[in-house]
């Protein structure tokens, strides 16, 4: 079986790299699947779920805005962040969801709308991955 | 003759001393170890986000947005210096590197942004335009310090009025070595021609667009290079106070030995002398 090598990179660490036989992530201009051989490619990635296939086991990760780049069958994944299930505190989720929230409600003047609610989307993005829906 | 107890009391402090340095010199080793731990993770992503954006560079026929443009004016000149001293020639060298580069281009043609508590301090007493750095001092590097200073970078850019934002660092080469490093950060110029070719020189297919994806690309890639010459100058930071502190704690060792020995002689003659009163008195008898 024909495979692709996967790199996720986030500024800090890398957060996988191996051969798989598949990838599905966000990309700004909507969602892109990517088998092996792949012919090369640049272009920009939005917040939300990467899905990769490891022989038969899916995985998932949760990924911040970025690039990919294909060449040579080789994926770089380049992201703020890449969370795994188990790398993400809900409780903390769930904290930024109401603090996002009470942001947008407030009347105050010196708030940044698209930033808080880019957050709130993100809180959401982010409960709704842990619990796996 | 020197006094038994002043020689006692002086062996005590310097021993003090030593316990205080080694326990430096320990500190700073296990930071050493963390922060180039970090900086080594970090390597693959920059890394790959220069090859991209080299390569996307490459292809772009002419080059356009503000971060790209080359405009007349002053130079900046970021310098990351640390937040403590006591690591030997760390600050100062910089410093001096430093200021000897804006002499060099004229103290109305430059400004000067210090990050850390060392060089806010130093460009306090010289004659060069100061832009307000940091105001927290750095505890740990992350991506966010560096977003922070990336933002000002931006801001001062865009703003108009520069030609060129270098930034100036401690590298971190190994342990005993640190190099002073000035790297070129805006504007961005694809410096590699080369380095693309390496990349197998293949045309890519650019979604949505090559312009699209450089606009998004130019920050992160000013980003990087700001968290790199951060985590760089932390780790050098640690590795320097990790020498300087050993060569402390080694001179207080050799300060203890000649001290004890000192006292040792003192001590000796003081029993002789007592010796001799008692021998003599005796005879006398």
């Amino acid at each position: 079986m024909s495979v692709l090598h996967l790199e996720i990179m986030t500024p800090d660490r890398v957060a996988f790299e191996g051969d798989v036989s598949s990838v599905y992530l966000e990309g700004s201009e909507g969602r892109l699947g990517i088998l092996p051989a792949h012919t090369p490619l640049i272009a920009t990635l939005s917040f939300g779920k990467l899905r990769f296939d490891q022989t038969g086991k899916p995985r998932e990760f949760l990924c911040g805005e970025g690039f990919l780049e294909i060449s040579e069958n080789r994926a770089s994944v380049l992201v703020d962040s890449a969370e795994d299930k188990d790398d993400i505190d809900q409780d903390r989720a769930e904290r930024a969801l109401e603090r996002a929230r009470s942001r947008i409600n407030s009347k105050e003047a010196d708030i940044d709308l698209t930033r808080a609610e880019a957050a709130l989307r993100r809180a959401m993005a982010r409960l709704k991955f842990v619990k796996g829906e | 003759m020197p006094n038994l107890l002043d020689i006692r009391r002086r062996i005590r402090s310097v021993k003090n001393t030593q316990q205080i340095t080694k326990a430096m010199k320990m500190v700073a080793a296990s930071r050493l170890r963390r922060t180039s731990d970090q900086a080594i993770r970090a390597r693959p992503y920059s890394e790959r986000l220069f090859c991209v954006h080299d390569t996307i560079v490459e292809r772009m026929p002419e080059l356009s947005g503000p971060l790209y443009r080359r405009q007349e004016g002053k130079w900046l000149l970021v310098v990351v210096s640390s937040d403590k001293g006591l690591c030997g020639a760390f600050n100062s060298n910089l410093l001096k590197a430093a200021n000897n580069w804006l002499k060099h281009k004229g103290t109305e043609h430059v400004e000067v942004m210090p990050i850390g508590r060392k060089a806010t301090a130093f460009f306090r007493k010289t004659p060069f335009t100061v832009v307000p750095g940091l105001k927290e001092p750095i505890r740990d590097v992350d991506v966010s310090t560096a977003e922070t200073v990336a933002k000002l970078l931006l801001d001062r850019y865009l703003a108009g009025g520069l030609q060129e934002v270098v930034v100036l660092y401690n590298k971190f080469k190994n342990v005993l070595v640190q190099e002073i490093t000035f790297a070129e950060l805006l504007p961005l110029i694809g410096d590699s021609r080369d380095k693309a070719a390496v990349n197998g020189g293949v045309e890519h297919l650019a979604e949505p667009n090559a312009q699209a994806i450089l606009d998004e690309l130019g920050p992160k890639v000013l980003l990087t290079q700001v968290y790199q010459a951060l985590m760089e100058s932390t780790a050098a930071e640690h590795a320097a106070r990790m020498t300087a502190m050993e060569a402390a704690t080694n001179n207080a060792g050799e300060m203890i030995e000649k001290l004890t020995l000192d006292l040792n002689k003192a001590r000796q003659a003081a029993i002789t002398k007592e010796l001799i009163e008692i021998v003599s008195g005796a005879a006398a008898l």
